[in-house]
């Protein structure tokens, strides 16, 4: 590592405040759930990372605490494989235990506990890393979260598969939808998308076939029309899976208010309706049809 | 040394009231320091402040506060009549009345300080006016000189001279300001803004996300971004552009993007409280600015390793950014010129690289440390003058 980058990680530790602190400057989770935690300097010899639950305890509602402890050996990084640490949904906050090699400060959860918050100047992750994590067949997710001042958590958290839209293209009388499927892991072969509208009971489907994880789905918005107004939920219905279409692994949740995608104007059973994809307040795409004044379509 | 700051208000989210409460922390390790609000209206800053620096105000009109026995009667008669001690075209009039005159007045005839330092035009003149000759006055523009109508232009003309210096944030500022006022009088210093000390998150240079963040606005030029970002994703459609912020024209923009057929490759992003984390995520930060005083984000792109492709307008990015070593500069408002540079970076991983690491090392020049240590020569200047 050269002397230029090492510098500048000290200067930035924060100040004196923070001076015993050292920073990692690489914390991520790959898609085995192995947790690779890097630093440019080897934190003290006898230093051991922590891995802190805090609970919402049994019925009493009295905190309950699980901890997992790695000894780091005095190397500069270290290998957890989390898969095998059976870990609790919710948050499990990463810290240092230099076991007071350094002098202990108030940043630690009590004032005497030598274990301080882990810090990192990570961002913790890729979108493509997201992409590929979600790409293996898993029901529970595990995501390094960095806060605003650099300290580490885990979130962990189960999951469901979905189809992950990765593009939309409303045009030429068609809905094309490219995307991959998550937490599934590869389904090749034969699959349909469907539409299915969210009142009334309609629904249409169009098959498609599945390239390892990836598809690309075409709605002809004809079929659309001939039916009542309506918000019609897409799935995508695999081998064995029943995946909704969504846009979850983009680190921006709250699409609705980010985009919008343009209408299309088609003639249907019931007179003029426009067709348009939007993402729901949960992020999953749909279609919105609905009838409009002939001029106004014009 | 006992340094005071005023501010109009330091309750409220402004670029000036968060560089005045980073410096005033910095300072605070080596000097007494106060802030010292015009207005107050909540219980504390929204920018954190050290313990260290005492917080007070002249006025408070949080419910339930009480005016000092026995004024009450009189600041609620005062605090409905205007200001006659501020220029009506200080941009900032309706904010003051008879009653922060007479508050005003009085707090600037008696500092109690070794150094004043008034953060706008109008408290930069009343500070001329009243303040002792003993007491060492420094009045900040964070305004450019154009931006000041002929009015208080013309106070500004026969007030600053007797402050003991004025400080801008641009060379360009200091010179427009150094040719206003008689020669050396007062002495202008240019002093940017100072990075807060905190563990900045560093870009991986791994996600292809260009981005953009400030309010929106006319002036920060996003509709050119998109403009520009149309012909960018032709060749690269895989990359996406997040424009972080809020403001009058975000609807406007959102259906730019629309309208282009870009709904698959811009992200309008909400404002954030975490502005270097989402900047960490990207690559690239693209500043389409029609003008800029300073340019804040730039610095912060700099600090998370995130070299900027912005247009060479008016003040702050050309003195900030050094094309070709820690960003690209194109003529402004000249969108294909700014999505040529777009592509370039993109294009060229090497040079990217380069640059983040350029912007880095320039980030070091405006950590509020470097800042105050600036500060502080410029204050053993003018005491020992």
């Amino acid at each position: 590592m050269d002397a230029a980058v090492r510098r500048d990680t000290a200067v930035r530790r924060g100040g004196p405040d923070r001076a015993a602190d050292t920073v990692a400057h690489q914390v991520r989770v790959d898609a085995a759930d192995v947790l690779t935690i890097g630093w440019l300097e080897a934190p003290p010899a006898g230093a051991r990372l922590v891995l802190r639950h805090t609970g919402s305890g049994g019925a009493s509602g009295t905190p309950s605490r699980t901890e997992h402890t790695v000894p780091l050996n005095g190397r500069p990084s270290c290998s957890v494989a989390l898969g095998a640490l059976g870990l609790a949904r919710g948050t499990w906050t990463v810290l240092l235990d230099t076991l007071g090699l350094t002098p202990s400060g108030t940043a630690g959860s009590g004032a005497d506990d030598p274990a301080r918050p882990l810090l990192t100047d990570d961002p913790g992750f890729s979108l493509d890393g997201l992409r590929a994590y979600a790409d293996v067949r898993r029901e529970r997710a595990i995501r390094v979260v960095r806060a605003p001042g650099g300290q580490v958590a885990l979130d962990v958290r189960e999951v469901a598969p979905h189809a992950e839209v990765t593009a939309v293209r409303p045009a030429g009388g068609e809905i094309q939808i490219s995307g991959r499927l998550a937490y599934t892991g590869p389904r090749p072969g034969p699959a349909r998308l469907a539409a299915v509208a969210r009142k009334g009971g309609g629904a249409t489907a169009r098959d498609l076939r599945i390239d390892g994880t990836e598809f690309e789905a075409c709605l002809p918005i004809d079929a659309l029309v001939a039916a009542p107004p309506a918000l019609w939920d897409l799935w995508l219905e695999a081998s064995g899976v029943r995946a909704r279409l969504a846009t979850l692994l983009d680190d921006a949740p709250g699409k609705r208010n980010k985009l919008s995608f343009p209408r299309q104007i088609a003639a249907g059973g019931g007179g003029t309706m426009s067709v348009r994809p939007y993402y729901t307040v949960e992020d999953a795409l749909s279609v919105a049809c609905h009838l409009v004044d002939e001029r106004d379509a014009a | 040394m006992k340094i005071t700051f005023m501010l109009l208000d330091a309750f409220t989210i402004d670029g000036t009231v968060r560089s005045t409460i980073t410096l005033a922390n910095e300072l605070s390790r080596r000097h007494q320091v106060e802030i010292v609000s015009v207005l107050r209206d909540k219980d504390a800053p929204v920018f954190p402040l050290a313990d260290r620096v005492a917080l007070s105000a002249l006025t408070d009109t949080r419910p339930g506060a009480k005016v000092r026995w026995p004024h009450a009667g009189r600041a609620r008669r005062l605090m409905d009549e205007p200001s006659r001690l501020v220029h009506p075209e200080e941009r900032c009039y309706e904010y003051f009345s008879a009653w922060t005159d007479a508050r005003l007045t009085e707090a600037l005839r008696r500092p109690r300080t070794d150094v004043l330092v008034t953060t706008r035009a109008g408290l930069n003149i009343a500070a001329a006016r009243f303040a002792p000759s003993g007491t060492v006055t420094i009045g900040q523009e964070h305004l450019q000189l154009g931006m000041h109508e002929p009015g208080i232009l013309a106070e500004i003309t026969e007030w600053y001279p007797r402050l003991s210096a004025l400080t801008t944030l641009t060379v360009a500022d200091r010179e427009d300001y150094e040719r206003l006022l008689p020669r050396g009088t007062p002495p202008v210093h240019t002093i940017g803004n100072g990075l807060p000390e905190r563990l900045y998150p560093r870009s991986r240079q791994e996600n292809r996300i260009v981005a953009a963040a400030g309010r929106m606005v006319w002036l920060k030029g996003y509709d050119l971004l998109i403009d520009a970002w149309a012909k960018v994703v032709d060749k690269h459609p895989d990359w996406r552009l997040r424009i972080y912020g809020e403001g009058p024209r975000r609807e406007e923009f959102r259906r730019r993007a629309t309208r282009l057929g870009l709904y698959n490759h811009v992200l309008l992003m909400d404002a954030t409280g975490d502005v270097e984390g989402e900047l960490a995520k990207a690559s690239i930060l693209a500043l389409p600015s029609r003008a800029e005083a300073f340019g804040m984000t730039i610095v912060e792109a700099f600090a998370c390793g995130v070299p900027v492709v912005g247009f060479d307008c008016p003040r702050g990015p050309r003195e900030i950014i050094t094309a070709g070593r820690d960003g690209l500069l194109v003529p402004p408002q000249d969108t294909d010129a700014l999505a040529g540079a777009l592509t370039r970076l993109i294009d060229d991983g090497e040079l990217r690289r380069m640059l983040a690491a350029g912007a880095l090392a320039s980030s070091e020049r405006h950590r509020v440390g470097n800042v105050a240590d600036r500060w502080d020569r410029m204050l053993a200047g003018l005491r020992a003058g």
